[in-house]
């Protein structure tokens, strides 16, 4: 259970407020609802790219990242398909250095043209170290297009070609700011040993007089149900062949969510997952093998990925796959067997309560999903799904002709 | 209109309050450590032995008999093990180190017992089956040509075998050791480290009294054999040497810089741990301003002590864009140069301290990493007067410590270099 208050600023702002007084430490969470997939499709990264700007400097702070280390905060960011999230950690009785310094590059950034130019190389190391420096580091620069055709989600967020980094303009940069980094676009989280009171006047002074950005509507072209099996094979010098297969799955606020959640688990969420136990320990066919969701905003995809050994072809290692995943679409689950993935996932929510920075992201994130409470409510979504939904659910997502197949191999 | 300009009022901090873990003794003497705090309804229940790779006689010993403990007992295997464990919605984790290694699990409260009785079960009745250990092997290889593949994993591993020497410190897992060892070499290590005279155990989070009762039952009566895990402390030798592992193909080159550092209990410690953190410790450090924030060179360069047992370890690492190697490996010299030549100002020495002390404060934020801060000085031989003391410590280096302290352990003379990728 996670308590909080809310409230809105008159310039659309939404502040969330979650009182916790046994920590010194306040987090403090702003969430705007930005991410790759507003980007055009020839401007590919760019969300990611902005976000490492708005450290570079505001209207008038020469430095986001000084001043707060002078007052012993901390602060990350992170960008993803649907949204763009900056947090703060500091003593809670330096709280309004955090307002000061959020609210100064909500007002405006600084424009600065060196800034740009730095973090464009910044980005596209980036983009080396994580994407193309890594062994299987590009699987997903491959599989997104191949899943998607009209989504943006065709795009990774760190962009489809280093290009396009390249190529960022600053007249882009301030398109996107006005646009996007607007009051009504954001939320904003409060955590630690605060008060309601407190937070709303502190709310009011730092964001209060920040003019609201014009409305937009977010249209994001439909992805079309896919209804043949899309198979990709590529090769690269790394040590062992590895095979993904993507099903399109609910979107995050669908109420078959949690069902399609729990039916990754099912099929390989540890050790005693389904594939984990047959590919890797009965029949030594894997190296190593998982299933997990995208869990995006839009509709997601449901993700089977593993490494093979040596000797196994790859085709031969997806007819595996696939016998497992047909079984599971054709036979019920036992309640044994899916009370052992609830409870292992409702586990997980409590555990993710534990930390305060963390609670403070939830709520920005189900806020922005369309309704704070319901981050109390997932514990009772799990709960009520059956082996009828599981079985339901799975023979609708996981047939071959939802599916996009990439075989990696190694050369 | 407000001045947006102007900083609100700061408010340094000069003390945080600290929950300490209580000392207790169970009934057969195995140390039970007690961390009480946070508010759901969960713990974490660690099981730490000395018994890392550094009592290895046979390389892969260590690591291969703490990974195995999970692969069968007496009664279950495996699958059942893992069943259970994921049915209670509880996550375990057998991790290895030079020095220690250990069991960790996270429960829910209402599952303890039945976690705590697992584990047990999981130690005194290891068997050890033969399968599971050729399967433990065979993964482990193909993870290591798959981690072979990452610059900045072999620069790290080779980087500490240089500093190191023959030290067991300075020794990896290689595919050769897991593909000679046996049954037979894990067996006799496991019975003379893995057991409950050679053990803590540290609980945190929501424990009641009557947890620690369930601990006492399960845990307290089980027969605790004392023995001395110490050897003679051994020699490091490193081998001062610049290397360079070619990777024609990379894009990047992963840079390792650094050389051996006192203990975790020397005099020394927070002057070195300053002048590491104004290096290159934090987002504000020169080196990340320099390197990243300045040139563009890198998505991230950080320098970093690390601490085991005997030994600490200083290390300035980065994945550079492969053509300004050279340039980025000129710039951390002259950075460290620069560090022992001019005092370092005011303004910049006091962000730093006060980033620091917010920091360390933002360390014992859940139960949890109360509990590895707790760990952070029991097995270093410190007490919690070094947390007390800390942020007043921090703030006592003066420009001149920083500058003597940079001279004192950062010769760059003698600085050991691994670079992967090119030049």
């Amino acid at each position: 259970m996670i308590a909080f208050d809310e409230f809105t600023l008159e310039n659309g702002l939404r502040v969330i407020i979650h009182q916790d007084h046994t920590t010194p430490i306040a987090a403090f969470n702003l969430l705007y609802g930005v991410g790759a997939r507003d980007e055009e499709e020839e401007k590919t990264g760019f969300a990611h790219l902005f976000e490492h700007l708005m450290f570079g400097g505001s209207a008038h702070i020469p430095s986001y990242d000084t001043p707060l280390q002078e007052v012993g905060g901390e602060n990350n960011a992170f960008t993803s398909n649907d949204i763009t999230n900056y947090y703060v950690t500091l003593p809670v009785a330096n709280l309004e250095t955090a307002f000061w310094l959020e609210s100064d590059r909500m007002w405006s950034l600084s424009f600065d043209p060196k800034v740009l130019e730095v973090q464009r190389k910044v980005v596209i190391e980036e983009f080396k170290q994580r994407y193309l420096n890594q062994p299987y580091g590009d699987a997903w620069l491959h599989l997104r297009p191949l899943a998607y055709t009209q989504h943006p989600y065709r795009w990774n967020t760190i962009g489809k070609d280093i290009s396009h980094i390249e190529e960022a303009t600053m007249e882009d940069v301030k398109h996107f700011f006005y646009r996007y980094y607007r009051p009504n676009n954001a939320i904003l989280v409060v955590a630690g040993a605060v008060t309601v009171e407190e937070v709303k006047q502190l709310a009011e002074k730092w964001f209060g007089d920040i003019p609201r950005g014009k409305k937009f509507g977010r249209k994001y072209p439909k992805e079309p149900k896919q209804t043949t099996a899309r198979v990709k094979e590529v090769s690269a010098d790394v040590p062992l062949d590895a095979l993904y297969k993507v099903y399109h799955m609910a979107a995050r606020t669908d109420k078959t969510y949690h069902t399609h959640d729990l039916l990754s688990d099912l099929l390989g969420r540890g050790k005693s997952s389904r594939l984990f136990h047959r590919l890797v320990k009965e029949n030594n066919m894997f190296n190593d093998i998982g299933a997990y969701v995208t869990g995006t905003v839009d509709k997601g995809l449901l993700v089977i990925q593993g490494k093979l050994n040596p000797s196994v072809k790859l085709p031969e290692a997806n007819q595996v796959i696939e016998a497992i995943t047909e079984q599971i679409r054709t036979e019920a689950v036992s309640e044994e067997e899916l009370v052992k993935v609830t409870n292992k996932a409702i586990s997980t929510v409590t555990f993710g309560e534990t930390e305060l920075l963390n609670r403070a992201m939830s709520l920005a994130y189900f806020s922005f999903l369309g309704e704070t409470e319901a981050v109390n409510k997932e514990v009772e979504k799990l709960e009520q799904i059956t082996p009828a939904h599981i079985q339901k659910e799975a023979s609708k997502i996981l047939d071959k002709e939802n599916c996009s197949t990439l075989y990696y191999k190694a050369i | 209109m407000i001045d947006r300009t102007r900083p609100p009022a700061y408010h340094p901090i000069e003390q945080i309050h600290i929950l300490e873990a209580e000392n207790l003794t169970l009934a057969n003497q195995l140390p039970l450590k007690v961390i009480k705090a946070g508010e759901q309804e969960v713990v974490s229940v660690e099981w730490i032995f000395q018994a890392g790779s550094r009592y290895d006689l046979n390389p892969g010993q260590s690591f291969a008999t703490v990974k195995m403990l999970g692969q069968g007992t007496t009664q279950l295997n495996a699958l059942q093990i893992n069943e259970q464990i994921d049915a209670y919605g509880a996550f375990i984790d057998f991790y290895t180190g030079f020095d220690r290694v250990g069991i960790r699990v996270y429960t829910l409260n209402k599952y303890l017992r039945e976690v705590l009785i697992l584990v047990k079960t999981l130690i005194l009745e290891a068997s050890f089956p033969e399968e599971e250990l050729d399967l433990l092997k065979k993964r482990t290889i193909q993870q290591i040509q798959v981690n072979n593949e990452k610059n900045a994993y072999v620069a790290a591993r080779r980087y500490r075998e240089l500093i190191f020497g023959a030290h067991p410190y300075g020794r990896n897992l290689v595919e050769e050791d897991l593909a000679s060892l046996e049954r037979n070499d894990i067996t006799p290590f496991f019975k003379r480290y893995i057991h409950f005279g050679n053990c803590d155990i540290i609980i945190a989070g929501k424990v009641e009294d009557t947890t620690i009762k369930t601990l006492e039952e399960i845990f307290g009566e089980e027969l605790a054999k004392h023995i001395q895990t110490e050897e003679s402390p051994r020699d490091i030798r490193t081998q001062f040497k610049k290397e360079l592992i070619e990777k024609s193909e990379s894009l990047q080159s992963s840079i390792r810089i650094g050389k051996v550092m006192p203990p975790k209990h020397h005099p020394d410690y927070f002057k070195i741990l300053v002048t590491n953190e104004l290096l290159g410790g934090y987002f504000g450090s020169r080196l990340m301003q320099n390197i990243r924030e300045e040139k563009g060179y890198t998505y991230g360069i950080r320098a970093q002590v690390t601490y085991l047992a005997e030994q600490g370890f200083f290390v300035i690492g980065t994945d550079v864009n492969k053509e300004y190697t050279q340039n980025t490996i000129d710039e951390i010299y002259k950075e460290i140069e620069r560090l022992q030549t001019e005092p370092v100002g005011k303004e910049e020495l006091e962000r730093v301290q006060n980033y620091m002390a917010g920091s360390f404060a933002g360390e014992f934020t859940t139960p949890f990493a109360q509990a590895d801060m707790f760990k952070a000085i029991y097995y270093y031989n410190l007490d919690y007067k070094f947390y007390h003391q800390y942020i007043a410590q921090v703030r006592k280096i003066t420009a001149e410590d920083v500058m003597n302290t940079a001279q004192k352990y950062l010769d760059t003379a003698t600085m050991v270099e691994v670079i992967v990728g090119g030049k």
